[in-house]
C-alpha cells in the first residue's frame, strides 16, 4: 500500500487534472455552443459547475493527510457518478464512456488496493442499474435534460411500450458487460504493475539491509578485537603475577579482586558482542549436529576444569532447519554452560538431539516435524520459587558479578525467534532438564540453496560420544 | 610500603616428551605483547616456543623448522589465521593447530574446526585454558602420529 503522503500527494495531482480536464470541456462547449441545436449542453454547464465546486472543496480539504485516503475514495465515487450522468443525459453509446471509466478505475487500482477498487466499481455499477431501474418502473426519462436532447429517451419515446423493457435490458446488460470487463482489465494490469514495483522494492530493502549488516559486523568485530586483546593481556599478565604471589599475601588479595573485575569486564563484553551478534546473523538452513559440535568444543575447557562428563547423544542424520545460526549456538552455549556451572566434579551433562514428529499431524503425508534438544544435567537444581523467574532478563541467581542474568532471557528469545518451545523441569538437589523443540520448516529460509551441502557434507560421525 | 610480591622459587620447568625431545610450539600473533605472554607462559610450562609477529615471518619460521603445534591468531594484516592454517598444514601435514580469536563467533568455530584445527580459543582466554588446550592438543598428536604409524591411511580430519 502507498504511504499516506505519496496518497495526498497522488490525490491532489488528481485534482488538477480535472481542474485542466474541466477548463478545457468548458472552452469545448463555448466554442461549440452556438453552433448545437437545442438546450442540448444545458446538463453540461450544471456538470461543469457542479464539479468545479466539488473540485474546489476537495483541493481544501486535500491540504489534510490523514482525509487523503478517504477522500480517494470519496472523489473517485463521485467521479463515476457525474460520468453515469453524462451518460444518461446525452443517452449516447457506452461504449463512448468505455476510456474515462478505464481511466477512474485505474487510478482506483493504484491509489487504493485493487480490491476496494473493485468494490468502488461494483459500486457505481449498481447505482447506475439502480437509476435504469428506476426510471423503467416511473416511466421518467433518466435525466434533467430536455427531452428532446437525449438519445436514449428519443429512442424510448418512439418505441412501442412493449419494446420498451428490452431496450432497458439491454443498455443495462451492454452496461454492465463493458463495466465489469473494464474494472477486470484494469485491475489485473495494475496489480501487474503493483507485483514489480513491490518486487523492486523488497530487493532494494534486502541490499540495504545487507549493507547494513556488513557495516555493523565490521564495527562489533572492531570493538571486539581492540578491546578482547588488551583484556586478554591483562588477564594473562594478572595470572601470571598471581602464580608468583604467596596465596597468603595482602596482595594476592588484592589481585584477585583485580581478577574478579577482569572477568567481569570480560563476560560483559562478551554477552554484548554475542547480543548484537545475535542480531546481525541471517536465516539459512543450519545443521544442528555442526552447531552441538561447536558448542561442546567451545565449553570443552571449562568442562575439563571442573572435572564433569559430558555425554553427546545426537542423531547423526538431523535434518536442517532453517534458523539463526548464531542464536542457536547462543541459546545451547548459555545452556550448556549453566549445566556446567551447576555440576560438582564427577556430575554428568548430556546433550540429545533427536528428530520426532509432531503429535498433531493433518495426514500420513504430513512430514513436519520437530527437533528435540535436550540438556540435562545432574547438579544443584533450582528451586520450585525461582523456576517461573529464570526466563526474565536480568533475574540471576549467581550472585553480583557473576552472571549478567541475560543467559536465559537470551535462550527463550532465540527459542521464540525459531516459533519453537521451551520446557525446564528440576529437582532440587537431583538435576535440570531444559527441552528445546524447534519446528523443522518452521521459519522460511532466504532461499534452500546450500541445504544439500549440509546434508551431504557433513561427515558422519557416530551417534554417541562421549568426551571426556 | 612493603614489597609484598615475592617471587616464588621458579616452577620446576616439566618437559614434556612428544617424538624426541621438548615439542615445538609456535606462536603466530601480530600483538608482540600478547605473543610474548604466551611464550612465557609455554616455555615455563616446559616447551620450546618460537615467536612469529606476522604470517609471513611464520612462513619463514617453518621453512627453517618443524613445528609440532601452531598457535594461530585469527586476524592478522596479512593473511587471516584460517588462510594461514591452511599454508602451515600444506607444508607439513602433521602440524597442529590451534586458533585464538578475537571475535570468537560459531561461524569462525565451525570453519576452523572443518579446516583442520585442533581447537579454537576466544580471547581473551586464561593461560590455564591455554596451557590446558595446549597439552590436549600435544596428546592427540603423539596418539595421531601413532595411528598413523599403524593404519596410515586414516587422515588428521577423522579426529573428531
Amino acid at each position: 500500500m502507498p504511504s499516506l503522503e505519496s496518497k495526498q500527494k497522488f490525490f491532489q495531482r488528481i485534482i488538477l487534472t480535472r481542474w485542466i480536464s474541466l477548463f478545457c470541456l468548458a472552452f469545448l462547449i463555448l466554442a461549440i455552443e452556438g453552433k448545437m441545436p437545442g438546450g442540448l449542453f444545458a446538463g453540461v454547464w450544471a456538470i461543469i459547475l457542479a464539479s468545479g465546486v466539488y473540485n474546489l472543496v476537495m483541493q481544501i480539504l486535500s491540504r489534510d493527510q490523514r482525509l487523503a485516503g478517504p477522500l480517494i475514495l470519496v472523489g473517485l465515487f463521485m467521479d463515476g457518478l457525474l460520468l453515469s450522468w453524462g451518460v444518461s443525459i446525452t443517452g449516447g453509446p457506452v461504449s463512448a464512456y468505455i476510456p474515462f471509466y478505464l481511466c477512474i478505475i485505474v487510478t482506483a487500482c493504484l491509489v487504493l488496493s485493487p480490491r476496494l477498487a473493485i468494490l468502488t466499481a461494483l459500486a457505481q455499477l449498481s447505482l447506475f442499474l439502480g437509476t435504469l431501474w428506476f426510471c423503467y418502473r416511473n416511466h421518467i426519462p433518466s435525466d434533467f435534460a430536455p427531452r428532446n436532447s437525449n438519445l436514449f429517451y428519443v429512442l424510448l419515446e418512439s418505441t412501442p411500450p412493449d419494446v420498451r423493457q428490452s431496450i432497458y435490458v439491454e443498455e443495462a446488460a451492454r452496461w454492465s458487460f463493458f463495466f465489469l470487463l473494464t474494472t477486470g482489465f484494469s485491475v489485473a494490469l495494475v496489480r501487474q504493475l503493483w507485483n514489480r514495483e513491490e518486487h523492486l522494492r523488497s530487493r532494494e530493502r534486502g541490499l540495504e539491509q545487507k549493507r547494513h549488516l556488513i557495516q555493523m559486523g565490521e564495527l562489533t568485530g572492531r570493538i571486539a578485537h581492540g578491546v578482547n586483546t588488551p583484556l586478554g593481556l591483562i588477564s594473562g599478565n594478572l595470572e601470571m603475577l598471581m602464580a608468583e604471589t604467596r596465596k597468603s599475601s595482602k596482595a594476592y588479595k588484592q589481585l584477585a579482586q583485580i581478577e574478579q573485575y577482569v572477568q567481569r569486564a570480560i563476560r560483559t563484553v562478551r554477552d554484548i558482542l554475542n547480543y548484537s551478534r545475535h542480531s546481525l546473523s541471517e536465516i539459512q538452513p543450519t545443521s544442528l549436529t555442526q552447531v552441538i559440535r561447536a558448542v561442546v568444543a567451545a565449553v570443552q575447557p571449562r568442562l575439563r576444569r571442573m572435572g564433569g562428563k559430558l555425554i553427546l547423544d545426537v542423531d547423526p542424520q538431523l535434518p536442517p532447519i532453517s534458523a539463526y545460526p548464531e542464536g542457536l549456538f547462543q541459546a545451547l552455549l548459555n545452556l550448556v554452560e549453566n549445566a556446567v556451572d551447576s555440576i560438582a566434579a564427577g556430575g554428568v551433562v548430556t546433550l540429545s538431539a533427536r528428530f520426532q514428529y509432531r503429535s498433531m499431524r493433518l495426514s500420513a503425508e504430513d512430514k513436519r516435524g520437530e527437533i528435540k534438544v535436550a540438556v540435562r544435567d545432574t547438579g544443584r537444581g533450582i528451586p520450585a520459587a525461582d523456576l517461573k523467574r529464570i526466563f526474565e532478563p536480568f533475574y540471576s541467581t549467581k550472585g553480583f558479578g557473576k552472571g549478567t542474568g541475560l543467559g536465559l532471557a537470551i535462550v527463550k528469545r532465540v527459542v521464540e525467534e525459531h516459533h519453537g518451545d521451551v520446557k525446564v523441569e528440576s529437582r532440587v538437589g537431583e538435576g535440570t532438564v531444559f527441552t528445546l523443540l524447534f519446528p523443522v520448516g518452521g521459519l522460511a529460509g532466504e532461499e534452500p540453496a546450500n541445504l544439500e551441502r549440509f546434508y551431504y557434507n557433513k561427515e558422519n560421525t557416530s551417534a554417541k560420544e562421549s568426551t571426556e | 610500603m612493603r614489597k609484598a610480591v615475592r617471587k616464588k622459587k621458579p616452577a620446576a620447568p616439566k618437559p614434556r616428551k612428544v617424538g624426541l625431545g621438548k615439542a615445538h610450539l609456535l606462536v603466530v600473533d601480530d600483538e608482540a605483547d600478547f605473543a610474548k605472554m604466551i611464550q612465557k607462559t609455554l616455555t615455563q610450562a616446559g616447551y620450546r616456543v618460537d615467536v612469529a609477529l606476522s604470517a609471513t615471518q611464520a612462513i619463514a619460521l617453518q621453512r627453517k623448522h618443524s613445528y609440532d603445534l601452531a598457535l594461530v591468531d585469527m586476524r592478522m594484516p596479512e593473511m587471516t589465521g584460517l588462510e594461514l592454517l591452511q599454508y602451515l598444514k600444506v607444508r607439513d601435514k602433521t602440524i597442529f593447530v590451534i586458533l585464538m580469536t578475537a571475535y570468537g563467533s560459531l561461524a569462525v568455530g565451525i570453519e576452523a574446526l572443518r579446516k583442520g584445527a585442533i581447537h579454537y580459543l576466544a580471547k581473551p582466554f586464561k593461560l590455564t585454558d591455554l596451557k590446558r588446550d595446549v597439552a590436549d592438543a600435544l596428546k592427540r598428536r603423539t596418539q595421531y602420529l601413532e595411528e598413523q604409524r599403524i593404519f596410515p591411511q586414516r587422515s588428521a580430519m577423522d579426529e573428531w
